[in-house]
């Protein structure tokens, strides 16, 4: 195996035990980089030259005998929406093209802190807003498992980064699926935490009651020590839980699912999702059944019927307040007015773009009087309804296992005009999001074209060790996704 | 109760934003609005009476920093993040249009 197909945790125990050096990887990722990503485009910004100089500092550590930490000398990539110090910070966006933060996230310092090289910034949709990684200042990345097709989003770039090779983990921001249908996408796994669990200190936000730090990685286990890294109470998010986290590593124990009780989603028509999707999730199913659980379908009809358009009001609110910080004055482009009021609106005109206004405008709607009352007020109560919903299914299951994603990665350009049903690839991700529950995109394998299937498995909110565990028993099974080798962009092959 | 915006609205709702959207642009912009009002008002569909508003419920009380002065570190940092400074304060055009 080389060593860019190690696992983080081979990696790092090889660097620990000085089988090989933290910048022998460091250089094995870069090459893996320099070879592809003229195809696949997935890095907004490479820290090369840092990241070296970081592998080189955890070998002199490990030289001198000290705790290089449980990352030591493994490579990382961030989306670029994590702030980090003197490194730009674009959230793929006109309006921070050429912005450089002036301190990391709570979660970069988290991994550097644990040994972690940090190899650059990744691609997403500007402001995470999208679930395609097209709607970018750098253009789109493309699918290191078929270069014809989307990788997902809007954390594509860094799911794109962990299939192909690039390095073994990569952290992305979960807002309504933003993670895990990516990891559907690109055949990897990933993990969105509770509500919660991660500090959001120093990410730019899509929306804040929704947004979650979340990991990517080719193995569960990686997820695991990722969160044991990342979990923890951080004074600077009061939205983090200040609890003691379990030791997530220590779920992957669980040798089968004796006793457990699964429930598989059933509440649509077969016809209403691709047909190896929908097999995926009977497969992941039969797996829980041989691995001793009591196995039972169950519907979600309110979180399935009103989840997206109570995603899209509570998500569009938020993100209208929270982009108003742009406004071209203390950090960020700036485009000179008359006024004010006219520099303002000249600089966020010029530079965000037309979704991202779309959104803003629309989420400014929504919260004016009348629209409120009609929009805004009954998303929140609908919301309550959701979580209502989930809290009763949770008395009668452990875990539930849905699809990520109703269809597989489909093909650059096949944009969707109809945002309706453009947003509606999100409907088994975004009730997740706003039940506050973890949610874990896995891996079942690729079909014959190539493409990756998979399922989503979801717990009860705070339960993460456990999910990660249930995951685990089913990840034995069907097997860790492999790395993927990007090859020709075939511009005539058509979407299945 | 479904809701749509026309073109005065919409351009009322971008102007509190602090976007323009142009002449040509006012009618997409509008009808995209409406699109998504018109399946979003889905949610006012599920009867929620006596349904509290949703709010996040913590494991524990949340983190928190003490509530003492701190200094702000690397001031020069900030600055420097400001694409128009004039050496000691953020540059800013006129605050109200003159006439």
């Amino acid at each position: 195996m080389e060593l860019h197909e190690l696992s983080a945790k081979e990696t790092a125990r090889g660097v620990r035990s000085k089988e090989f050096s933290a910048v022998e990887v460091t250089e094995a990722c870069l090459a893996r980089v320099d070879r592809f990503e003229g195809s696949v485009n997935a890095i907004i910004t490479l820290t090369a030259e840092a990241a070296l100089g970081a592998a080189r500092e955890i070998d002199a550590k490990v030289a001198r005998g000290e705790d290089a930490g449980p990352l030591a000398g493994v490579p990382y990539f961030a989306k670029d929406n994590f702030c980090t110090r003197g490194v730009r910070t674009t959230c793929s966006s006109k309006i921070l093209e050429h912005w450089s933060p002036t301190y990391d996230a709570s979660a970069i310092n988290y991994m550097n802190a644990a040994g972690a090289v940090m190899m650059g910034k990744t691609n997403l949709d500007e402001f995470a807003m999208g679930s395609s990684t097209e709607n970018s200042i750098i253009g789109p990345t493309r699918n290191p498992r078929d270069l014809n097709r989307v990788p997902g989003g809007s954390s594509g770039g860094s799911a794109a980064a962990v299939a192909a090779g690039y390095s073994p983990l990569a952290l992305g921001t979960d807002t309504g699926g933003s993670v895990r249908q990516p990891a559907c996408f690109c055949g990897v796994q990933g993990m969105k935490p509770s509500y919660g669990q991660v500090s959001r200190y120093g990410i730019l936000a899509y929306a804040s009651s929704l947004d979650q730090v979340s990991p990517l990685a080719r193995t569960v286990e990686d997820l695991a020590i990722s969160m044991e890294v990342l979990a923890r109470p951080d004074p600077n998010d009061t939205t983090c839980d200040a609890y003691d986290r379990p030791r997530f590593t220590e779920a992957l124990s669980l040798p089968d699912l004796a006793g457990k009780r699964i429930g598989v989603f059933e509440g649509f028509e077969s016809s209403q999702m691709d047909a190896e999707l929908y097999g995926a999730l009977q497969r992941a199913a039969g797996l829980c059944r041989e691995a001793g659980a009591k196995v039972e379908s169950m519907d979600l009809p309110i979180a399935v019927k009103y989840g997206v358009a109570t995603y899209y009001v509570t998500a569009l609110a938020d993100a209208s307040s929270k982009l108003a910080c742009y406004d071209g004055m203390r950090y960020g482009s700036h485009i000179d007015g008359a006024t004010l009021n006219e520099m303002y609106v000249n600089t966020r005109t010029a530079c965000f773009g037309e979704e991202v206004r779309r959104r803003i405008i629309l989420g400014t709607c929504l919260l004016t009087e009348g629209f409120y009352q009609n929009y805004y007020g009954p998303a929140l109560k609908v919301r309550q309804r959701m979580v209502d919903e989930f809290d009763e299914l949770f008395e009668r299951f452990d875990a539930y296992i849905l699809p990520t994603s109703p269809s597989l990665p489909y093909v650059i350009g096949m944009k969707e005009t109809d945002p309706n049903r453009l947003y509606l690839g999100d409907i088994f991700t975004v009730p997740i999001s706003l039940g506050g529950l973890p949610g874990i995109n896995l891996s079942m394998g690729l079909n014959a074209l190539g493409l990756p299937l998979s399922v989503q498995l979801v717990g009860q909110r705070y339960f993460d060790a456990e999910l990660l565990g249930i995951a685990s028993v089913l990840e034995r099974v069907m097997g860790k996704p492999g790395v993927a080798t990007p090859g020709d962009i075939q511009k005539d092959r058509g979407a299945k | 109760m479904k809701m749509t915006v026309d073109q005065a609205i919409t351009l009322k709702m971008a102007k509190a934003a602090q976007l323009r959207v142009e002449p040509e642009n006012v009618e997409k912009m509008m009808s995209s609005i409406n699109d998504i009002l018109d399946f979003c008002a889905l949610v006012g569909d599920l009867d929620c009476e006596g349904v509290p508003d949703f709010m996040w419920r913590m494991k524990k009380l949340p983190s928190r920093r003490p509530d003492v002065p701190a200094d702000w570190p690397d001031r020069e940092l900030f600055e420097s993040a400001a694409p128009v400074f004039d050496g000691e304060f953020f540059k800013t055009p006129r605050i109200i249009a003159e006439g």
